[in-house]
């Protein structure tokens, strides 16, 4: 057969790989074109404007309370295991812890911290803005994104371990319970990343990437912190994300999706579901801390997610790992 | 003359047969005076006269297993090759095993196919392990199988690495395609992991979303490329779709691959015939049906003993995505683990060390049949490829048993250092000390 094929004339050959040519670059051109057809066209649309308005629920759709989470998840130094409490916010599958520190005030710190070990901020500064504090019990609660911003591990494998419950893998990179030195387990504990061993610390609040144990974090930026308010029943609502700070993990958007400050704003909520919507009636007022103040605003005022102008309130189911004091919030996101 | 007289004893190609054979129109005379088993081709001569017979049933199925000769011009013969005893050396069959899980593994997935719903991914596995008669051990099988298949194909690649068996004739594309194959196979068992909608393999999805965005492979590649290759494999990233998609690319798109790339790389094999053996005339073992049993056999053996595996330890589905835990959770699959922690003991970040490493073995083992430049195939007759076949085994050894005892923990620089050169030395050292040795005994010996 080889032959055969030496004996095809020189001009046809050459005809042939010039068509052959042709057809290739032909195809090339044509596949540029492709992504428009080979993605969905949904893909990459927002599946709402703006952050949404919800309001937590425990699984059997009653409104949570910020004295129940205090009572359901708050933690001391002396606590030795702490119940995940968690909501999907802002879309579904999208994890976000509720943590409720007793003993804690927590603020925004004038530098983020840098050294030495989880400080316990001052008395004396305001609380840090987004979070719900509770002067009476001074208590803070704090909602941080629960999808680790190394490469994007949800609960349980990133968990809150409190002051007295060091996880045996973070034992493994050199943490004690007790021991002089930066070793030590941080009084309140971290929220540690099982698969690669990312630290954020909660009493930092918003800025709370922690690199101070004896192993760096593989991630480089903060959880990102979810805003907080509360109503006149003591209701709980999310409105949004700690603009100072960084991107949910996957809403990062290739390219340039590691951007800070106002660009944090206007991620884009796509690849996923909304939340569903809420059939109760929007609050009157909701108060918050707003650049350090407690302030009662309308929930208009918030720029949350809107529909021909009218606000809408979504809900969000908050679970936890079991059940206690009588609250049934076992449950999954 | 030697061969037709075995196929007579082997086939009951007697008298009968001959006879019965007569009745067809393309035997010829001679052939039934020596009993040679003329074929077809012969026709052309004899045409004339029996123009008008009509060609007549065979209803001798053994007739089939018959060799073929003298097949005309520009016939393209796909053969299935006999061998001698040498050929059935049990390290002859590595590949026979591979085969075998791929096929099992189809057949077995087929059946999970019928009751698996990418609607409910977690709760049909569960209806798979409870409700569906024989569900349990099928799903367990299938999943015992991927990890038997994957070891094999480590096995069968190294034992090709170690005899040199990837260089001549088509050799060296029958590699490259058992490269790809190996990749499918890897990839193929990743993708089904998920499937059953796990904490763990949620994890693993998120993760490979964000290596593919955030390593050297989103920074080199163009943003679209990337966005094109995340919707092929999440979609619109909703939970359905993306269960749809991962079932679509696991059950047709890479095992669809993974059968025809794997049919090629066989047939290659036919075509260049074992590596160690001479064809030798008279000592040949016709493929049917020694070959046929032989492989039927120890497939039986592969499947008997993943059954009893699967029955002795069935298989127990980790937590649901979604569910909260205190406390210690599943590790990944084995056979993810090595790369995992390679990510962890690389020592230069994901992005600087672990990924491009990865990638680098990868093109490495690709590029093996142009790499290896040494004249002779012994094992000490190419040292360093020996070594760093050696050293391939207990990186890959090592990283899978530590990944799986402590995985997610970043470890020094320092100590990847140490752990890296000690390996290099394990496995580069006795090689060379070999090689020496027997130079030094055949220089002796002389
Ligand atoms: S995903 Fe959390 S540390 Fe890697």
């Amino acid at each position: 057969m080889d032959e055969s094929n030496n004996n095809i004339k020189e001009p046809e050959k050459r005809a042939f790989l010039k068509g052959a040519g042709l057809s290739i670059a032909a195809l090339l051109v044509g596949g540029l074109s492709i992504e428009r057809y080979a993605v969905p066209k949904d893909r990459s649309v927002p599946v709402m404007d703006n952050f949404p308005l919800a309001i937590l629920e425990d699984p059997s759709g009653q409104p949570v309370t910020t004295s129940e989470v205090i009572e359901f998840a708050g933690a001391k130094t002396t606590t030795t295991s702490s119940p995940i409490l968690v909501f999907n916010y802002p879309l579904q599958d999208e994890p976000t812890f509720l943590i409720a520190l007793k003993g804690v005030k927590i603020t925004t710190p004038n530098t983020p911290p840098s050294s030495g070990f989880a400080p316990v901020p001052s008395g004396t500064d305001a609380p840090m803005d987004g979070i719900i504090y509770d002067s009476t019990t001074n208590t803070s609660i704090l909602a941080v994104s629960g999808i680790c911003q190394h490469l994007g591990c949800v609960p349980p494998f990133l968990d809150y371990h409190p002051g007295q419950s060091v996880p045996f893998e973070s034992e493994l990179i050199g943490y004690k319970l007790n021991g002089a030195g930066v070793k030590k387990w941080p009084d309140y504990g971290l929220i540690y990343c099982k698969c690669h061993g990312s630290q954020y610390n909660p009493v930092w609040g918003g800025r709370n990437l922690y690199n101070n144990g004896p192993a760096a974090s593989p991630a480089k930026h903060s959880l990102p912190q979810i805003m907080l308010a509360t109503d006149s029943n003591g209701y709980i609502y999310a409105y949004g994300i700690n603009s100072s700070n960084a991107v949910i993990r996957t809403h990062l958007n290739f390219p340039g999706g590691e951007t800070y400050g106002s660009g944090v704003k206007s991620e884009d909520l796509t690849g996923g579901t909304a939340i569903r919507q809420s059939t109760r009636s929007l609050p009157a007022n909701l108060s918050l801390y707003k650049n350090t103040t407690l302030e009662s605003v309308a929930p208009s005022s918030l720029g949350t997610n809107q529909s021909s102008g009218a606000i809408i309130l979504y809900k969000t189911t908050v679970v936890s790992n079991e059940n206690k004091n009588g609250l049934n919030w076992k449950g999954t996101f | 003359m030697k061969k037709s007289e075995k196929n007579k004893s082997n086939y009951n190609a007697s008298k009968e047969n001959n006879e019965e054979n007569k009745s067809n129109y393309y035997v010829s005379k001679e052939s039934n005076v020596d009993g040679e088993n003329k074929s077809n081709y012969n026709v052309y001569e004899e045409k004339p006269e029996e123009k008008n017979e009509e060609e007549k049933n065979n209803y001798n199925l053994t007739d089939l297993m018959k060799e073929e000769k003298d097949l005309p011009e520009g016939t393209y013969k796909m053969g299935f090759k006999p061998v001698t005893r040498h050929g059935y050396n049990i390290d002859e069959w590595t590949g026979a095993w591979v085969a075998t899980a791929l096929i099992y593994q189809i057949a077995t997935g087929i059946i999970l196919f019928f009751y698996y719903s990418q609607v409910n991914p977690y709760g049909s596995t569960q209806y798979i392990i409870n409700d569906v008669p024989f569900g349990h051990i099928i799903l367990t099988s299938h999943l015992y199988m991927a990890y038997a298949m994957i070891g094999l194909v480590y096995v069968h690649m190294m034992r090709q690495w170690f005899v040199g068996s990837y260089r001549g004739k088509w050799r060296w594309l029958q590699w490259i395609l058992g490269v790809v194959l190996f990749l499918l196979t890897i990839t193929t068992a990743i993708l089904g992991y998920m499937l059953a909608n796990t904490a763990i393999a949620m994890a693993a999805l998120h993760i490979s979303l964000i290596l593919i965005q955030r390593s050297v492979i989103g920074l080199v590649l163009p943003g679209s490329v990337i966005n094109w290759i995340e919707s092929i494999i999440v979609g619109n990233y909703t939970t359905t779709v993306t269960f749809s998609h991962l079932l679509a690319i696991h059950v047709a798109v890479l095992s669809t691959l993974m059968l025809a790339i794997f049919a090629v790389h066989f047939m290659l094999f036919e075509r260049s015939g074992l590596k160690s053996e001479k064809v030798e005339k008279g000592k040949m073992i016709p493929w049917f049906p020694t070959n046929i049993l032989y492989a039927m056999f120890s497939a039986i053996i592969l499947i008997g003993i993943v059954l009893i595996f699967s029955a002795a330890f069935p298989q127990v589905l980790t937590l649901a995505y979604g569910s909260l835990k205190y406390g210690s959770f599943p590790v990944p699959d084995w056979y993810i683990t090595p790369v995992y922690k390679l990510m962890d003991v690389a020592g230069y970040g994901l992005t600087t060390g672990g990924v491009p490493l990865v990638m680098g073995v990868v093109i490495f083992i690709f590029m093996l049949p142009f790499i290896d430049k040494y004249h002779k195939s012994g094992v000490l007759e190419r040292p360093w490829i020996t070594a760093f076949g050696i050293y391939l085994l207990i990186g890959i050894a090592v990283m899978t048993i530590w990944g799986y005892s402590e995985p997610g923990l970043t470890q020094t620089r320092l100590l990847t250092e140490y752990m890296w050169w000690s390996m290099t030395l394990i496995s580069f050292l006795p090689v060379y000390a070999m090689r020496f040795a027997k130079r030094d005994g055949e220089f002796n010996g002389n």
